[in-house]
C-alpha cells in the first residue's frame, strides 16, 4: 500500500499526518490522565479531610460504644458502674469533663443525652444542613463487629460494611467516589462523596482535546502541504521547462537563479544534459544537412545533365561527354554513399566477432605498398619505423584508418616532401604515428579537423575528390576500439596524426567478443 | 542578356553554363565565393545563379556583400531545403531559389522571369508598333509574321526593347551578349545591329552619334 503512493507529496503529507496525530494524540491522552488525576486528588482530599474529622469526633465515644454492644443492650440504666464505690464520689454540681473516661457521661445509657450529642457531633464538617438538604457527601462508621454506628445519606446498598485491612483505600463505586479507612477502636469509616459532574467534565475536557487537535492537526497539514508545493514547485518548473526543450528547441535552459540548492544541482546537471544532447543534436543535423548536400549535389549534375543532353538532337561525341558526366557523378555518390555507410556502421559500434588478433605493423606495411606509386607520383619519399605490435581489432577497418591518414600526408606535402609512418608500443598502448612535411593545419582548423564534410583547404574541394569525411571515419573507427586519434601541428612544418590504442582493453572487448 | 553561374562544383557549373549559353545567354563561370562575389560587382548581370555552399565565402556571404551595391536579381540554388535555409536565403536578399537536384527547364524558367521582373514587366511580351518580342518563347513576329533572328540579334533586341527609349552604348551591349571568355571585336555589335535593321526595317534601331542606339527614341 505505502509502494503504491507514488506521489512524494502525498507521501510526505502522509508521513507528517502521522506524526503529527502521534505527538497530538500523545499529549492529549497524557493532558487527560493528567487532569483527571487532579480532578481525583481534589476528591480524594476532601473525602480524606472528611473522614479526619470524622475520626476525631469518634475518638471522643466511650469505648464500650464500640465493644460490640449494640445500642439495645448495654449494661442496665439505672445500675451504677461496678467500680463506683471504688473511685472518688461524683461531685453532684460539678460538670463533668466531657471528654473525661470517667466522666458519668460514659455510663450514659446508650440512648442518653450525651451519646445524643456525641452522635449529632458524628457529622460531616460545615455549618449544619437543614433537614432535607441534600449533600454530595455522605459517610458511614460501623463498629468491628459490623454494626452501624452512624450513616448519613448513605446510598441504597451501602449499609452492609466492607471489610478493610490497614491502610485506607480510594475507589469508584459507581458514581460514587468512596474512601474506606479504620478508625480509632477498629471501628470502620467510610466517606463517600457523589462525584457528580466530574465525569462528565472529563468527557468534555477530552471532546475539547479533540477539537484542539483537530485544529492542530489540520493547521499543520495544510502548512505541510504548503511546505510541500513550495518545495516541489521548482521540480514541476523544472519538469515543465525540461519537457518543452525536448518538445520544441534544445535551446532553452532551466532557470537556476531561483532555484533551492538541493534542487539547482539538479538543474545544473539536467542543464549540463541538456548542453550535450543540443551539441550532438546540432553536429547530427549538420551532418544531415552536408550529407544531402553533397548527395544532391552530383544528383544534380546528372539530372541537368541529363535533360540538357535530351533538349535537343547531340553529336555522338556530345552523348559521349553527356554520359561520362553522369558516370563521374554517379561514381562519387558511390563512393560517398559506402563512406557515409562505413562511418554509421563505425558510429554504431564494430560488429561482433570482427576482432582478431592481428599484426598492427604488417597491416600498415600492407596499406603503405598499396600507396607507393600514388608516393611515387607526388614525389614523396615515404619511411617507416616499425616495431612487431599484436593488437585484437577489426583488421580491415584498421587498414582504412592507416590508408586514410597516409594518403593524406602524401597528398596534401609538397613535391619532394616526406612522410614518416611508425608502429611502436608506449607502455601498453598501440601507437601509430603518421608525420607529413606538408604545409601544417592551424589551430582553429585542427579543431574541427575530424568533423564530417570538414575541409582544411575550401579551395581544394570537390574538384580534387576528397569527401571530407577521410579522417572522421579514421576516429569513429579508432573510438570504435576504443582507442583516440589526434593531430599536432605546426604551420609551415608539418602535421602529426597519432592514433592510440589500448591493446589491454581491445583484448578484453575480444574475449567479450567470443563469449557471446 | 548575361549571367553569372556560381556554383563550386565544376560538372554542374559546366551543365549550367551551358545549357543557359544554349539559351542564347552570355554566360560567366565562378568556383567560389571570393571569384563570384568579384565578377557580381564588376559587371551588371541580368541574372546571377547562386550556389549556397561554397569554399571561401559562402552563398549568404556573397549576397550580403553583393546587395549592399547591386540589386542584380539572384537565384539561389541550394541543397538545403530546410525552411530556414530559405528564409535566410531570401531575407539576405535572394529574389528566387531552387532546391537540388532540380529540373533543368525550370531553372530556365525562373531565370526568364526574374529577368522580366527585373525589367518592370509583369509580362513575357514586348510590343512595339507591330513587333512583338516574347521573351518565354524567345521569338519575335512583325506585323503577325515570325522574324528569325540569331541568338546573338535575338539578344540585343531585346535589351534594346527592354530599355525602350534609354540610349544604350556599344560597350554595354558588347558587355551584355559576350562573356568573359569571348574576344571577339567590338564591331560585332554593328555588325549584329546591322542585321536587325536588314531585318525589322532601318528605322527600328535609331542611332545616336558618339553615344549608342535606342528603340522607340
Amino acid at each position: 500500500m505505502w509502494l503504491m503512493v507514488k506521489s512524494i507529496r502525498l507521501r510526505l503529507l502522509i508521513w507528517y499526518a502521522a506524526v503529527l496525530t502521534g505527538v497530538v494524540g500523545g499529549f492529549a491522552v497524557l493532558l487527560y490522565y493528567e487532569v483527571r488525576a487532579a480532578r481525583l486528588a481534589e476528591l480524594d482530599a476532601h473525602l480524606e479531610s472528611t473522614a479526619a474529622g470524622l475520626e476525631a469526633s469518634l475518638r471522643l465515644f466511650p469505648p464500650h460504644e464500640f465493644n460490640g454492644e449494640p445500642p439495645p443492650a448495654p449494661p442496665p440504666k439505672k445500675q451504677p458502674p461496678p467500680k463506683k464505690g471504688e473511685g472518688p464520689p461524683p461531685k453532684k454540681n460539678e460538670f463533668p469533663k466531657w471528654n473525661d473516661p470517667q466522666s458519668p457521661k460514659w455510663n450514659d445509657p446508650p440512648d442518653g443525652p450525651n451519646r445524643e450529642r456525641l452522635l449529632n457531633s458524628l457529622n460531616l464538617p460545615g455549618p449544619p444542613r437543614q433537614a432535607g438538604e441534600g449533600t454530595p457527601t455522605y459517610f458511614a462508621v460501623w463498629r468491628p463487629n459490623g454494626t452501624l454506628i452512624k450513616g448519613s445519606d448513605l446510598p441504597p446498598g451501602e449499609e452492609v460494611m466492607p471489610s478493610v485491612a490497614g491502610e485506607a483505600v480510594t475507589y469508584f463505586r459507581g458514581p460514587y467516589r468512596e474512601r474506606l479507612g479504620r478508625g480509632p477502636n477498629a471501628s470502620t469509616i467510610l466517606v463517600g462523596r457523589d462525584s457528580g459532574n466530574v465525569p462528565a467534565e472529563l468527557t468534555a475536557f477530552i471532546w475539547r482535546l479533540i477539537g484542539t487537535g483537530a485544529v492542530v492537526l489540520a493547521v499543520g497539514l495544510l502548512g505541510g502541504w504548503l511546505i510541500s508545493r513550495r518545495i516541489l514547485r521548482p521540480i514541476s518548473a523544472i519538469a515543465a521547462t525540461a519537457s518543452r526543450i525536448s518538445g520544441v528547441s534544445l535551446t532553452e535552459r532551466i532557470d537556476t537563479s531561483n532555484v533551492d540548492t538541493e534542487l539547482a544541482e539538479l538543474a545544473d546537471v539536467l542543464n549540463e544534459a541538456f548542453d550535450r544532447l543540443q551539441g550532438a543534436f546540432d553536429r547530427q543535423a549538420r551532418f544531415t544537412a552536408d550529407a544531402s548536400h553533397e548527395l544532391r549535389t552530383p544528383l544534380a549534375v546528372i539530372k541537368s545533365q541529363a535533360e540538357l543532353t535530351l533538349s535537343r538532337a547531340r553529336t555522338p561525341e556530345e552523348y559521349r561527354l553527356a554520359i561520362e558526366a553522369c558516370l563521374r557523378a554517379a561514381t562519387r555518390m558511390t563512393d560517398l554513399v559506402e563512406r557515409l555507410l562505413l562511418l554509421a556502421r563505425a558510429d554504431a559500434g564494430l560488429p561482433g566477432g570482427t576482432r582478431s588478433p592481428v599484426a598492427l605493423e604488417r597491416v600498415v606495411a600492407e596499406v603503405i605498398a598499396q600507396l607507393k606509386p600514388l608516393a611515387v607520383e607526388k614525389e614523396v619519399t615515404l619511411t617507416t619505423d616499425f616495431v612487431p605490435v599484436p593488437v585484437s581489432a577489426d583488421a580491415v577497418a584498421l587498414a582504412q584508418v592507416a590508408g586514410n591518414l597516409i594518403a593524406n600526408a602524401i597528398q596534401y606535402n609538397k613535391p619532394g616532401g616526406q612522410v614518416r609512418v611508425k608502429v611502436k608500443l608506449d607502455g601498453t598502448d598501440a601507437v601509430l604515428s603518421v608525420k607529413d612535411s606538408g604545409p601544417g593545419i592551424g589551430p582553429e582548423d585542427r579543431r574541427r579537423i575530424f568533423e564530417r564534410f570538414y575541409r582544411v583547404d575550401k579551395a581544394r574541394t570537390r574538384s580534387t575528390g576528397g569527401t571530407g569525411l577521410g579522417l572522421a571515419i579514421c576516429k569513429s573507427i579508432v573510438e570504435a576500439h576504443g582507442g583516440t586519434i589526434s593531430c599536432e601541428s605546426t604551420l609551415g612544418k608539418g602535421s602529426t596524426f597519432r592514433v592510440r590504442l589500448p591493446r589491454k582493453k581491445m583484448e578484453k572487448a575480444a574475449k567479450a567478443e567470443e563469449h557471446d | 542578356m548575361r549571367m553569372l553561374v556560381v556554383e563550386d562544383e565544376p560538372e554542374l557549373r559546366r551543365v549550367l553554363a551551358q545549357a543557359l549559353r544554349e539559351e542564347g545567354y552570355a554566360v560567366d563561370e565562378a568556383g567560389d565565393g571570393p571569384d563570384g562575389l568579384y565578377k557580381a560587382n564588376a559587371w551588371d548581370y541580368d541574372a546571377i545563379l547562386l550556389d549556397m555552399m561554397l569554399p571561401g565565402l559562402n552563398g549568404w556571404e556573397v549576397l550580403t556583400q553583393l546587395r549592399k551595391k547591386k540589386t542584380t536579381p539572384v537565384l539561389v540554388l541550394t541543397a538545403r531545403d530546410a525552411i530556414t535555409d530559405r528564409i535566410r536565403g531570401l531575407d539576405v536578399g535572394a529574389d528566387d531559389y531552387v532546391v537540388k537536384p532540380f529540373n533543368l527547364a525550370e531553372v530556365l524558367a525562373r531565370v526568364r522571369a526574374l529577368i522580366r521582373r527585373s525589367a518592370g514587366r509583369g509580362d513575357s511580351k514586348i510590343e512595339m508598333g507591330d513587333v512583338i518580342i516574347d521573351t518565354a518563347r524567345r521569338t519575335v513576329t512583325q506585323a503577325g509574321l515570325a522574324i528569325v533572328l540569331t541568338a546573338r540579334e535575338y539578344a540585343i533586341l531585346e535589351m534594346l526593347a527592354s530599355r525602350r527609349g534609354e540610349v544604350v552604348t556599344k560597350t554595354q551591349i558588347y558587355d551584355h551578349i559576350f562573356d568573359e571568355t569571348d574576344d571577339s571585336l567590338s564591331n560585332l555589335v554593328e555588325v549584329h545591329v546591322m542585321n536587325i535593321r536588314k531585318k525589322l526595317g532601318r528605322d527600328f534601331i535609331a542611332t545616336r552619334r558618339g553615344q549608342g542606339y535606342v528603340v522607340d527614341g
